[in-house]
């Protein structure tokens, strides 16, 4: 294939009935091989730009391309070749499965739906099967049938069965014990080098998208606020937003050693986002240039990017 | 056991009648809450957590087939009381903190009428206005802005934050002795839930009662409890003062959970650790060690149950190794 595997994100807006503009102006790239992670919090537009991604929003102004095919006024055809390279699992696995559905028949449909030989393909499906820790003797079983954990897995494999290069993962972890998170995650990284996936993670778990992620993009109010390689990024970030976000995430610390920035105030309505910058009412470094002039994205040393009038200085 | 304990938990067990037998959720339970203390209850789905928050406030469902042992506020045992008077302490003496503000809340009713309501139990001779002042001045303690625009105001047109908020106040507005947090910032952003956190502590430090907090994060709980109660499958295996837990994890559990938790400043590519294996059936208990089946570092011994041991002041662990 001539075209670069990646899916790009050209200055794409996505706006609701009601005005409520969800993604405003957003650029983003995702290589196969490598893990994006998307954070924010609710109505940050996190979950509008993934779906945009799997053309499950349309765009209202800019392109979404994936490899090398722009998305914008998709055919019917263009549709289902989408699906094939780009797959998405949602947060709540059990309710992203047919009930009434075997495991067999929800895994042996996106074959069917993308014209692949279902014979020839079915030691592959599986191998990613015992890949993903589920035995044959489950495959006519019900959904309701296997357990919760068991039900993610099979929403991945079908995720995966027709060879996509894009997965997209929304709070994948969301729910889960603690002691069967780092199981998942681990088997995303695992099929990630075994098909070389690009994966976008997105979360509002900073330990998960700062130790699985390569690179990060932080969202607020519709905007990519910071971007770029997740352990810089994470270890000295430029913008007060993404260090407070950083700051705010519990953790193990029975002394009280560490010291909290808490943002005063609330997240303002995406309906409504505050003129210039859309974080000046909670920054704590704001000036009066931040409430009427909006900072651009700008590019910065190391493929970092970010958007602030007073970047924060690398603590020394 | 503490000297000025509140509340005193002494061997409850309790069980739900299901179509496959009873569930036996929670098993031998002791637990101490002192005054002014703010006690974490830490462990995953289907420890018993949210089971011993309710049968706190005597809500336990209606398939529950058994219940012993003894709940003491201040030496009073909950569990002989009539509905009736169970009903007199809810929302006087114990107060809880849901959740899920949205489903909390009535929607058709404005905040000032359900935080008028929340305290008819706790000042019976007070009238409408007298309440809704008091209310007012609540939302203000509690970080809301012009609160009187807030009274007449219906759940759906408050953030997540401000419900969350709303609900502390009510549960505050009954002047509780225990005030039980399961989960109260699950639903929030993270911002949101640091705020909430520090308006937790805020209260503590002018609140004359105790607060039990459920939660599955062992960060929010180091950062904000005096005390742990680690539970597992309807046990409590380790409890003591949070910094001795937090320094000296003894029981395998503990350690595992601490193991799992994320740590973002390692190397990314390393394996997470899990723990393998899932919870024991509730139905059929196994003997020995609850925790044996998926433990590493079993041993011959397991296969009797070990109670609770000392391992520094105050701090318990139910294992054979310590």
């Amino acid at each position: 294939m001539a075209e670069s595997k990646t899916i790009e994100v050209e200055n794409i807006s996505v706006t609701f009935a009601g005005g409520v503009q969800a993604v405003a102006g957003i650029s983003l790239k995702l290589s196969v091989g490598e893990t994006l992670g998307l954070v924010g919090e609710s109505g940050s537009g996190k979950t509008t730009l993934a779906k945009a991604l799997v053309g499950l929003n349309r765009p209202e102004s800019g392109r979404v391309v994936v490899e090398g095919r722009d998305l914008t006024g998709l055919t019917r055809s263009d549709r289902l070749w989408l699906r094939q390279r780009v797959q998405m699992i949602f947060q709540d696995p059990l309710s992203s499965l047919s009930p009434r559905f075997t495991i067999r028949k929800l895994l042996a449909e996106p074959l069917a739906i993308h014209g692949l030989n279902a014979k020839e393909r079915w030691p592959a499906v599986l191998d990613l099967m015992s890949r993903l820790g589920l035995a044959e003797t489950q495959l006519d079983k019900f959904p309701h049938q296997v357990s919760g954990g068991q039900a993610r897995r099979v929403a991945i494999a079908r995720a995966l069965v027709a060879d996509p290069s894009f997965l997209i993962a929304d709070e994948p972890t969301a729910g889960l014990d603690v002691s069967v998170q780092g199981e998942l995650l681990n088997l995303l990284s695992d099929l990630q080098q075994r098909f070389s996936l690009g994966i976008l993670i997105v979360s509002h778990n900073l330990n998960v998208i700062g130790r699985v992620t390569d690179r990060v993009a932080i969202m607020y109010l519709g905007k990519v606020v910071e971007e770029g390689p997740t352990r810089e990024v994470f270890r000295a970030p430029k913008h007060p937003y993404t260090r407070a976000l950083l700051s705010a995430n519990p953790v193990i610390d029975p002394e009280h050693k560490r010291k909290k920035i808490v943002l005063s105030g609330e997240i303002p309505s995406p309906s409504k986002p505050p003129a210039g910058c859309r974080f000046h009412t909670r920054c704590p470094n704001v000036q009066p240039r931040c409430r009427e002039e909006e900072p651009l994205l700008t590019e910065a040393e190391n493929g970092r990017r970010y958007a602030c009038h007073f970047p924060l200085e690398s603590a020394a | 056991m503490t000297e000025d304990a509140l509340v005193e938990i002494r061997n409850l067990s309790i069980d739900f009648a299901t179509g496959r037998g009873a569930v036996h959720a929670l098993r031998e339970v002791n637990l101490s809450v002192g005054r002014r203390r703010i006690v974490g209850l830490v462990g995953e789905s289907g420890s018993g957590k949210s089971t011993l928050a309710l049968a706190l406030l005597g809500l336990l469902p209606e398939n529950t087939s058994k219940v012993t042992g003894s709940i003491e506020l201040e030496g009073k045992n909950l569990l002989a009381l009539k509905p009736e008077q169970l009903e007199h302490l809810r929302g006087r003496r114990i107060a809880m903190i849901f959740q899920d503000p949205m489903t909390a809340l009535n929607p058709v009713f404005t905040i000032g009428t359900q935080l008028v309501d929340a305290q008819r139990n706790r000042h019976p001779r007070l009238g409408r206005k007298e309440l809704l002042k008091r209310a007012a001045a609540m939302l203000t303690r509690v970080g809301i802005s012009d609160p009187k625009t807030r009274l007449s105001a219906y759940p759906h047109q408050l953030s997540g934050g401000m419900r969350q908020r709303v609900m502390i106040a009510m549960a505050l507005l009954c002047e509780p002795d225990v005030l039980i947090a399961d989960e109260p910032t699950t639903a929030l952003d993270v911002t949101i839930e640091a705020q909430i956190v520090d308006l937790i502590k805020d209260i503590q430090a002018e609140f004359s009662g105790s607060i039990i907090f459920v939660s599955h994060s062992l960060g929010l709980i180091s950062e904000l409890c005096d005390e742990v109660a680690v539970m597992y499958a309807g046990k409590v295996v380790e409890s003591g003062p949070t910094r001795s837990l937090f320094e000296r994890p003894s029981h395998p559990y503990t350690q595992a959970l601490l193991a799992c938790e994320i740590d973002p400043d390692t190397e990314p590519g390393e394996r997470l650790v899990t723990i393998k294996g899932g919870l024991p059936d509730l139905v059929d208990v196994p003997s020995g060690c609850i925790f044996a089946a998926r433990c590493p570092a079993r041993f011959d011994k397991c296969s009797q149950e070990p109670a609770l041991r000392e391992v520094a002041p105050g701090h318990n662990a139910a294992c054979w190794l310590v």
